[in-house]
């Protein structure tokens, strides 16, 4: 029988910081999370004022770690856009999709990852993003992780993620989504302890916020 | 109402006659003391016909929520997938868009075809109770009685601070939420061809709350 989810916690960052830190998660003895199953949820709103094209150089890009295990396998399928009308349909792109095995971190791609830039037409026509520096923004991007984890098998994570920015001359819109499932077999025995979340070639701005559940799905002690 | 930080509450369930037969459904008053509202939506979609014409068609969710003003200015982007396409497309909606997507195809008639067009919706939002900009997600997943009709999308709504339009619905409180059915050919439904949309028999929607005290 499954036990009431736990909040284990929240952070909101009053500074801009480029990596985050979980370390409150159930504590030792009977109760580890070494010994029992366990489902985790994290959510997270991050804005980024990043302007850059993207596409055409690394633009930023977030990922994540439990326990510095620095092996996992990863499928994800991004999609980043821009400049879209209306009800345009548009398959997405194969580039970043990616299959990859012993990453360092969660969520990470050979090349770009979870990003959360904006699309390719950075230029007076189209406008750049609308950033007021604030928490009005409105390129906050928002994230959910659901994060399982048994006490005698792997580390499994599946995340969606969405970001939608407004731009200054533009009255379309663009995007980015990303998908993508990851896991490993390493350090499986022991229990979660620290969950870093990591914003590459950028920040995590200020007003960016996490949380994170647990919730024991065994009840056999 | 204040919340314990870890508790999980559900409430406001909508079922029977509350939403079955009905093209939407509305929360109001919504207690806002959450990190996390989730709104679930679950159930049979149908569409309405008394001309005998059947043809399956799009079958999309309109959503309002920030009051009626916000209507027609939600930044909206969304990634759907069907079967038979096996890839995903992605739709987006500029600031004269309204909170819609796409929820599938529908292909079930009438009251009487029951366990057909089944589907799950979920939006989210967190701290509802902030005057911070909010962003509302959704998830929703379609099977039809055609094999090859299944659906999933996901996405965001978004109402934009810096548009004067939408600058104060932005920042007001998340208490209300209005979900509407549409059909792809919305009319009368003496009319061949038109239809109306509405949740079928079964179908529940329910409020969840998660932790709280957060600004």
């Amino acid at each position: 029988m499954a036990q009431p989810w736990q909040f284990l916690g929240y952070q909101k960052l009053a500074s801009n910081t480029a990596g985050v830190y979980f370390t409150n998660w159930f504590p030792a003895g009977t109760n580890a999370s070494s010994y029992w199953d366990f489902n985790y949820k994290l959510v997270m709103e991050t804005v980024t004022n990043y302007s850059g094209a993207n596409g055409s150089e690394p633009g930023p890009y977030y990922r994540l770690n439990i326990n510095s295990v620095y092996n996992w396998d990863v499928v994800a399928y991004s999609q980043h856009d821009d400049n879209q009308a209306s009800g345009t349909p548009y398959q997405w792109s194969a580039y970043p999709t990616a299959t990859t095995n012993g990453r360092p971190y969660a969520f990470e791609q050979p090349s770009t990852t979870w990003i959360m830039n904006q699309g390719t037409n950075n230029d007076a026509a189209n406008g750049t993003r609308r950033y007021a520096s604030g928490e009005d923004d409105t390129q906050w991007g928002t994230t959910e992780v659901s994060y399982t984890k048994q006490h005698s098998t792997g580390h499994s994570m599946r995340m969606n993620s969405f970001n939608v920015q407004s731009r200054v001359n533009g009255t379309n819109q663009c995007f980015n989504g990303y998908q993508a499932t990851c896991g490993t077999l390493t350090g499986y025995n022991v229990a979660p302890a620290e969950l870093y979340i990591n914003a590459a070639n950028w920040q995590f701005l200020a007003g960016s916020k996490f949380w994170l559940w647990g919730c024991r799905t065994t009840n056999d002690y | 109402m204040t919340l314990q930080q870890d508790r999980v509450v559900r409430f406001g369930e909508l079922a029977g006659g509350d939403i079955e037969g009905k093209a939407s459904i509305e929360f109001k008053n919504i207690p806002t003391d959450f990190c996390q509202l989730n709104i679930h939506i679950v159930g049979q979609a149908e569409l309405q016909t008394t001309s005998g014409y059947q043809s399956p068609n799009d079958f999309y969710v309109d959503v309002d929520f920030q009051g009626g003003g916000a209507i027609g200015s939600f930044v909206t982007a969304e990634s759907r997938m069907t079967q038979g396409n096996w890839y995903w497309k992605t739709y987006t909606n500029g600031q004269s868009g309204f909170g819609t997507h796409l929820l599938g195809i529908c292909n079930t008639f009438n009251v009487a075809n029951w366990g057909a067009d089944q589907f799950v919706m979920r939006y989210y939002i967190m701290e509802p109770g902030s005057t911070r900009s909010k962003s509302v997600q959704f998830e929703s997943q379609m099977q039809s009685t055609s094999a090859g009709w299944s659906t999933q999308n996901y996405g965001q709504h978004r109402l934009d601070p810096q548009m004067a339009t939408m600058n104060a619905a932005s920042k007001s409180v998340f208490d209300t939420f209005k979900l509407s059915l549409r059909s792809q050919y919305p009319g009368d439904p003496n009319i061949p061809g038109k239809y109306n949309a509405v949740f079928g028999a079964g179908s529940r929607a329910w409020l969840e709350g998660w932790g709280g005290g957060h600004t």
